[in-house]
């Protein structure tokens, strides 16, 4: 959005688009193959050294991102409502959270995020309703942005994917679908579901605050939230509701990754105890939380695994799409999978 | 898995929390009043922040800054000690300098045994000399610190900001409250625009838009009259309007509700009708002509005659001839506003975000920075068309 300037909404769109080619790419792999998980082809496609060495990129990955992605819901934590509280404690409250819920099974899994959409989602509704009155349409034109240059644009768009990156677990639970021929719609409406709300909510805000003020803070949409003056004067204050759905919301994120991470290394080392493993990935996620130093070096950090790592991983299934098709690689019969576990 | 849920109870139960804070212990900041400190008021700046003389960078921001604090639990609240005591016993007014604004709250700190807290600041006054030297470095403080509401007020008073903190109204426990509400009932009554912290940050920091703030005056030492507006020019302020110019402003803006009155006469009639507008709505159109700027506001308000004087002859002949009459007199004191924002180069209706929103491709080669869309707007065309039509003339038929 920095980049971008009112070219913003635009960004989004094209950034949601990039992000869906990399998701149509991980569903057509995934049914190709629909009783193996990313680590699972991975193997068969690549070879298994090389396939495996790139697992466990993936799951590194992840892992990092686990952990910056904690930091940065300490941080608001902090920096808006908890000054005193040690970052140490937001931070491992969290991930008990996620511990505790990752080594469940898959449904498990499904229905916890069931569960907190509509909570995560109507306070957002809420406060974008009331915000309307002081929407200026002057800070939406124009549509390309003052200036336009296509560097600084693209750098805008390709921020996107990475706030929806949680549509990547659908790398882990084709297998565990019903029908995973289906995928291909459920995933579409669901990333088309989720894109929406994040066009509508960066539309929104920068229409409220206009790029200039946006730049200057951290957290536009908190702030969006603290402007809000619900008529009737009901409540005063309706961030600590944005900021509750906004725990929810990271909540989710955080469990989807964490459970890319978790799965994927008992896939990887075929060691089947969930539980030892989501606890023992804790504390490491842990000490990637707490490793920046402030709140400036966990963005540059965040940024560069978001350039270095979500977007070459967009374009990784293609890569294996087309190595499969060159390979004539299909979905192994069935006794041979059973070996294979 | 008792002994589990046990220990988990101890955790959960016995632990405490890292910012509690009861209620007592706060001291709430309802009110704060920054003015220019003189060297006299700096004599007796403590040195909590810095030893004396040790400030780093220019020293030329120094602050007087005043606070009107509740401490609830500590000042009696409620409806008690009869006698017209008036609301100055139940908060407390404190005064202290510093450099800075945060430095000027350190030193208040320092002053007091509870915490101070912002969450329930309700309004900001600078005084003119302060809004006139730039407004800048005051609100950083209050745009990095969480507590503090975007829905606050900021106020400018004409001499002393200090002096409507001290007002103390004898009707509301808490004269901060009450200053407060009587901004936000102006809102409701079409009298101010919803001109609040948050929208004039946004105001203040947007490329072609300049921002207002409401302007008060301190009357008979308990209440405020809402003494028109000041405007800015980038960050500093540069003048001010007068509240029948408001209602102006609000119209071109198309801002509901309406609630000015105009005094109206008809040339060989010595009647006077006050019409008030009761709706408006407004089309703002900016084109670029002939490689300039122009825009043209269409303004429509819809409005009642609430009184006649020194005359009695409404029927719908003279109702015409009031419509013309009072859009003429509004027209030509629009334009004089009109004028006299341009001399100024205040760009208070964001002309120029709106040249910016629609013809991008002029504003990137033409005009790039607010400095260089000041001087075009300076000597921009702008047309005004104030058409008002009354719609009814309340319960007299004549």
């Amino acid at each position: 959005m920095n980049y971008a300037g009112t070219g913003g909404p635009f960004a989004t769109i094209v950034g949601i688009l990039i992000g869906f080619i990399g998701l149509v790419g991980l569903v057509l792999v995934g049914k190709r193959f629909p009783t193996k998980t990313i680590i699972g082809y991975n193997e068969i496609i690549l070879g298994k050294p090389i396939g495996r060495i790139m697992s466990l990129f993936i799951i590194l990955l992840f892992l990092v991102l686990v952990g910056l992605e904690t930091r940065q819901y300490a941080e608001a934590i902090q920096g808006s409502i908890l000054n005193n509280t040690p970052i140490h404690l937001a931070i491992v409250v969290m991930l008990l959270l996620c511990v505790t819920t990752t080594y469940q099974n898959v449904s498990t899994f499904a229905y916890i995020h069931f569960f907190y959409v509509p909570l995560i989602l109507i306070p957002i509704v809420v406060i974008l309703v009331f915000a309307f009155r002081d929407v200026e349409m002057y800070h939406l034109a124009p549509f390309l942005g003052n200036e336009p240059n296509f560097k600084d644009f693209m750098k805008g768009a390709l921020v996107v994917p990475m706030a929806i990156a949680n549509f990547l677990v659908i790398a882990m639970v084709i297998p565990f679908m019903k029908n995973p021929m289906k995928s291909m719609k459920g995933a579409s409406w669901g990333y088309g579901f989720g894109a929406l709300i994040l066009l509508v909510v960066i539309t929104m805000t920068i229409a409220v605050f206009g790029v200039e003020e946006i730049m200057q803070m951290f957290w536009p949409t908190l702030i969006l939230g603290r402007m809000i003056q619900v008529p009737a004067e009901i409540l005063s204050r309706i961030d600590a509701i944005l900021l509750i759905s906004y725990i929810y919301g990271v909540f989710t994120t955080l469990l989807s990754y964490y459970f890319i991470v978790v799965r994927g290394i008992c896939e990887l080392f075929r060691f089947h105890n969930y539980r030892i493993v989501s606890i023992l990935a804790a504390p490491i996620i842990f000490l990637v939380a707490i490793f920046p130093e402030d709140i400036f070096t966990m963005y540059k950090y965040l940024l560069a695994v978001t350039k270095y790592g979500m977007l070459p991983l967009l374009l990784y299934p293609f890569i294996l799409l087309s190595i499969a098709s060159i390979r004539g690689l299909k979905r192994l019969p069935e006794s041979e999978e059973n070996n294979s576990l | 898995m008792k002994r589990r849920l046990f220990v988990l109870g101890i955790i959960v139960f016995l632990s405490g929390c890292w910012d509690r804070y009861e209620l007592e212990e706060r001291a709430n900041i309802l009110g704060i009043a920054i003015d220019i400190a003189t060297e006299e008021d700096m004599g007796e700046e403590p040195e909590v922040t810095h030893q004396k003389g040790d400030f780093p960078g220019q020293d030329d921001n120094l602050i007087k800054l005043t606070a009107q604090i509740s401490l609830p639990g500590k000042i009696k609240l409620g409806p008690e000690g009869g006698g017209g005591e008036g609301s100055e016993k139940n908060s407390w007014v404190l005064e202290t300098v510093g450099h800075s604004v945060k430095d000027a709250i350190t030193n208040l700190q320092q002053q007091l045994a509870e915490k101070l807290y912002l969450g329930h600041l309700q309004i900001i006054v600078i005084s003119e000399d302060v809004a006139e030297n730039g407004i800048e470095e005051i609100n950083d403080y209050f745009r990095r610190n969480p507590e503090v509401r975007r829905t606050a007020w900021m106020i400018v008073n004409k001499n002393d900001a200090k002096k409507v903190l001290e007002a103390a109204p004898p009707v509301e426990n808490v004269p901060s409250l009450y200053l407060s509400d009587t901004l936000d009932n102006a809102v409701r009554f079409g009298k101010l625009p919803r001109e609040y912290l948050g929208m004039f940050w946004i105001d203040l920091s947007d490329p072609g838009v300049d921002a207002t703030l409401p302007r008060v005056q301190v009357i008979n030492n308990d209440r405020i009259l809402i003494d028109g507006m000041a405007y800015f020019k980038g960050n500093k302020m540069i003048n001010k309007f007068s509240p029948i110019e408001i209602g102006i402003y609000m119209a071109i803006k198309g801002m509901n509700p309406a609630g000015y009155s105009v005094p109206v006469s008809l040339p060989n009639d010595e009647g006077v009708y006050m019409v008030k507008a009761v709706g408006r709505d407004s089309k703002i159109k900016s084109i670029i002509e002939n490689g300039k700027p122009k825009t043209t506001f269409e303004v429509n308000v819809d409005a009642m005659i609430e009184e006649e004087i020194e005359s009695n002859q409404l029927d719908l002949s003279s109702i015409q001839a009031i419509e013309d009459a009072a859009s003429k007199r509004v027209n030509e004191m629009a334009d004089r506003f009109i004028k006299q924002l341009q001399e100024d180069q205040s760009d208070i209706f964001g002309l120029g975000a709106r040249i910016r929103a629609k013809y991008p491709n002029y504003w990137d080669e033409q005009v790039q920075s607010d400095e260089k869309w000041a001087d075009i707007y300076q000597d921009m065309n702008i047309q005004i068309d104030y058409n008002i039509s009354i719609r009814r003339t309340g319960m007299e038929w004549k």
